[in-house]
């Protein structure tokens, strides 16, 4: 009977997150359950439900949600992603299979072939443009090319295939990662604040940058990169809203400062 | 008939009544709970100074007579059990309703024991109804906005706090004028040393073996970090090439290994010159003391100074038998001729970040009555009352701190400081197993240096790997959850509390994911280049 309580709250919590939803099913509450890490009640209702494949992708994901515990769970995991994908490669869940094994390969495997994974990551985004598994895969690709150790050429033309991958996407959560991990890459590998810059601008114009660390940083980077390409009042904008946001952060006053230097005002100490 | 021992039987009684009392204490709580309907909260925290229990008392009194079927009883386990004695809770099934998270508890997993509350953290807090904070969602409420309550790795809010700190110098203020004729206290490093030397004459001349600051490992690690990151801030503002300040340790460590900078860099070698100074701030054999002989040390005027965290304020300043004032650590400045070349200025401190949240337990038996406490407690009202009894800093906006905790508040004009030797274990073990080196006998920068430039390439890597495989658990820890928000997303597009979850999810996720690929790539070029 005790363990019943918190089980029914933690539904009863979920059930706000899903308001569209007044009485959810029982795959509908894995999904809930599952969001919110609950690996086990994930299982149980997926594990309920009419086998569908929907409630078999559900419980595949459950089941990596506790591959690091046990690695009969990963194979498992993996053995139904295989199942999903082969049945039916495009259909929702035969797309989400097919990213979740690469997942799968990239950060389980102790030696991924990771042109293997850059291949499933790259055939993804061209065959099911807009598609909102398939796009999650954006960000990642990114990641795996840029930071390849590769030779300058060969570096050069990976950011030029991100950012010609750019106009296609369309989930803002994934037009804003894939441009700040492009971003964070030309300031991290090549300090290139020209071509930097106008990623992050494109993300802070649009709202697009949601956590409150990240906006911090963010508006920080541009502030600063807009200040070396000579863009004067770019800089300020950015500055300025940064204290307007952060008006008690530690570096508030470092912020104040460089906008003073700015304006040619003296700085106060 | 043999005969029963009067041991035995007086053994088998005390067996009884302890077993008595155990089934009355277990057992009371569900006996009010079926026979008057009162519900017992039952809440555990380690912060066992006096201001913060009183401060406790008085609010469940509150908040009782507010809910007369409700009982709260605090539960104060001292901090060096506390993950022992939790864990043992949770694993047992029977925890507290509520528990303080932090000291290690459920190693960093909260989703496997605790309840997330983000759902309501959006919301505006009831018991703020009326007030001023009325309309404002829970999460804005705090200071920090909640941030010192969120699991970075999961984007969920694991519960609420009602605690931060910052640290300062607690002094002596009778010995004060009883050294130097005056009541004021050195505002920068040189006056610091000064001090010292004028405690040194007063000692000569009355033969008394006072120190200047108490010493122990707490109190050197915070005034060493404190007056190391002076120095170090034209090289952190030189090494930033991501405009992003103050300058990562992780970073300073990669530009290490990479040749941008070494021990015979300024910083370094005055950044050393001035840790040895500092040491003789503080009593003999302060590497090896804790921090209870070091309170002891200051109550008995055995020194004159003592390095400690706010919360510790009521127990000092109620338990001194002097009057005690309150100071920031002084620093350099930077028209000092030593250690004011590498300094930008003096060091701005951060906002009041909370920590140790009271989190629901996921085997609570009332997780609603316990979600309703935890807003109650971290109301403005009930947290102007915290603060005033056990003079914590209020956690919650819009509330003055009492008088007496004013020099607490963070000072955050000032410049970033710069990067320090602390990240994880290694890098931190080397610097304090080399610490000795800077105090008496040796008291040799030197030396200092040499250590720590034979041990840190290595102590370095090994740290940096160490992050990047924990970014790389932390990406593959969320990876089902992102799924089934996604799938959520997906079917509720009108949802906009499923939509931010995920793009915080995704943006935490894609930030670890590329930070972890860049410093394995970064590490990899610079183990090529190495002799």
């Amino acid at each position: 009977m005790r363990t019943a309580y918190p089980i029914l709250f933690s539904l009863a919590l979920c059930g706000t997150m899903v308001a569209a939803a007044s009485s959810p099913s029982t795959a509908q509450s894995g999904w809930v359950a599952l969001a919110r890490m609950n690996a086990d009640t994930a299982k149980a209702d997926f594990s309920a439900t009419t086998s569908t494949r929907e409630s078999r992708l559900g419980h595949a994901l459950a089941l990596l949600s506790g591959a690091e515990k046990t690695a009969t769970n990963l194979q498992n995991c993996r053995r139904e992603l295989i199942d999903l994908r082969d049945e039916d490669s495009s259909d929702d869940y035969g797309i989400a299979a097919t990213y979740y094994l690469a997942r799968i390969a990239q950060h389980y495997e102790k030696e991924p072939d990771i042109a293997a994974i850059i291949s499933t990551y790259r055939d993804l985004l061209s065959r099911h443009p807009g598609h909102p598994v398939a796009e999650l895969a954006a960000p990642k690709f990114a990641i795996l090319l840029l930071y390849a150790d590769v030779a300058s050429d060969e570096q050069d033309a990976r950011f030029n295939e991100i950012e010609a991958l750019l106009p296609s996407l369309k989930h803002p959560h994934n037009q804003r990662d894939t441009r700040l991990v492009l971003a964070d890459a030309f300031l991290r590998l090549r300090r290139n604040q020209e071509r930097a810059y106008p990623l992050i601008n494109y993300c802070l114009d649009r709202g697009l940058i949601l956590r409150s660390t990240r906006l911090n940083q963010y508006l920080l980077q541009a502030a600063e990169a807009a200040r070396m390409l000579g863009l004067r009042s770019e800089a300020l904008r950015h500055y300025e809203r940064y204290i307007e946001t952060f008006p008690h952060d530690d570096k508030t006053d470092e912020v104040r400062r460089l906008v003073q230097r700015l304006n040619g005002e003296p700085e106060h100490a | 008939m043999r005969k029963i021992p009067l041991r035995a039987i007086l053994l088998l009684v005390l067996l009884a009544i302890g077993f008595g009392l155990s089934a009355w204490r277990i057992a009371s709580p569900w006996w009010n709970e079926k026979q008057h309907g009162i519900t017992t909260i039952r809440f555990s925290h380690w912060q066992l100074e006096p201001g913060v229990r009183r401060a406790y008392e008085a609010i469940i009194a509150d908040y009782e007579a507010l809910h007369p079927e409700i009982r709260v009883k605090q539960i104060a386990i001292p901090g060096r059990i506390y993950r022992q004695w939790g864990s043992t809770q949770l694993v047992g099934g029977q925890p507290p309703d509520l528990m303080q998270i932090g000291l290690g508890l459920s190693r960093g997993f909260f989703f496997d024991d605790f309840v997330p509350i983000t759902s309501y953290v959006d919301e505006p807090n009831p018991y703020n109804a009326g007030g001023p904070l009325a309309d404002t969602p829970w999460r804005n409420t705090f200071h920090d906005g909640m941030f010192g309550s969120m699991d970075p790795k999961t984007m969920e809010y694991f519960g609420a706090s009602q605690f931060s700190s910052t640290v300062r110098i607690f002094c002596n203020q009778d010995m004060l004028k009883k050294v130097t004729g005056k009541d004021t206290f050195p505002e920068n490093f040189a006056d610091f040393l000064k001090l010292r030397d004028q405690l040194q004459a007063y000692n000569a001349e009355h033969n008394t073996p006072i120190s200047l600051i108490a010493g122990s490992k707490f109190s050197a690690m915070i005034l060493f970090r404190n007056l190391f990151s002076t120095q170090t801030q034209k090289i952190g503002s030189r090494l930033n090439h991501l405009n992003d300040f103050p300058l990562k340790g992780e970073y300073f460590y990669l530009a290490y290994l990479d040749g941008d900078w070494d021990m015979s860099d300024p910083s370094m070698q005055q950044g050393a010159r001035l840790l040895t100074e500092a040491s003789t701030l503080m009593s003999s054999g302060f590497a090896q003391a804790e921090g209870d002989q070091a309170h002891l040390r200051f109550v008995q005027s055995h020194a004159m100074l003592m390095v400690l965290g706010s919360l510790q304020a009521t127990g000092i300043i109620e338990g001194s038998p002097f009057e005690v004032s309150v100071h920031r650590i002084p620093q350099p400045q930077t028209d000092d001729p030593e250690y004011g070349p590498q300094m930008r200025g003096p060091i701005a401190e951060t906002d009041l970040i909370t920590y140790g949240a009271l989190g629901i337990t996921r085997s609570s038996r009332h997780p609603e009555q316990a979600l309703d406490f935890l807003r109650y407690l971290t109301s403005q009202e009930v947290c102007r009352k915290f603060s005033q009894i056990s003079r914590n800093l209020p956690t919650t906006i819009g509330i003055e701190p009492a008088e007496e905790m004013k020099p607490f508040l963070p000072e955050m004009r000032g410049f970033p400081p710069g990067p320090i030797f602390t990240t994880i274990s290694e890098v931190i073990t080397l610097v304090e197993q080399n610490r000795h080196l800077l105090a008496a006998p040796v008291s040799s920068p030197e030396q200092y240096l040499a250590a720590l430039e034979a041990g840190l390439p290595k102590a370095m890597i090994t740290d940096l790997q160490r992050i990047v495989r924990s970014r790389y658990s932390a990406v593959r820890l969320v990876e089902a959850s992102i799924g089934a928000s996604a799938h959520l997303a997906a079917d509720h597009h009108e949802d906009a509390v499923i939509r931010t979850k995920l793009a915080g999810q995704l943006g935490a996720q894609n930030d670890i994911e590329a930070s972890a690929y860049y410093t394995r790539l970064r590490l990899k070029r610079a183990d090529r280049t190495a002799p």
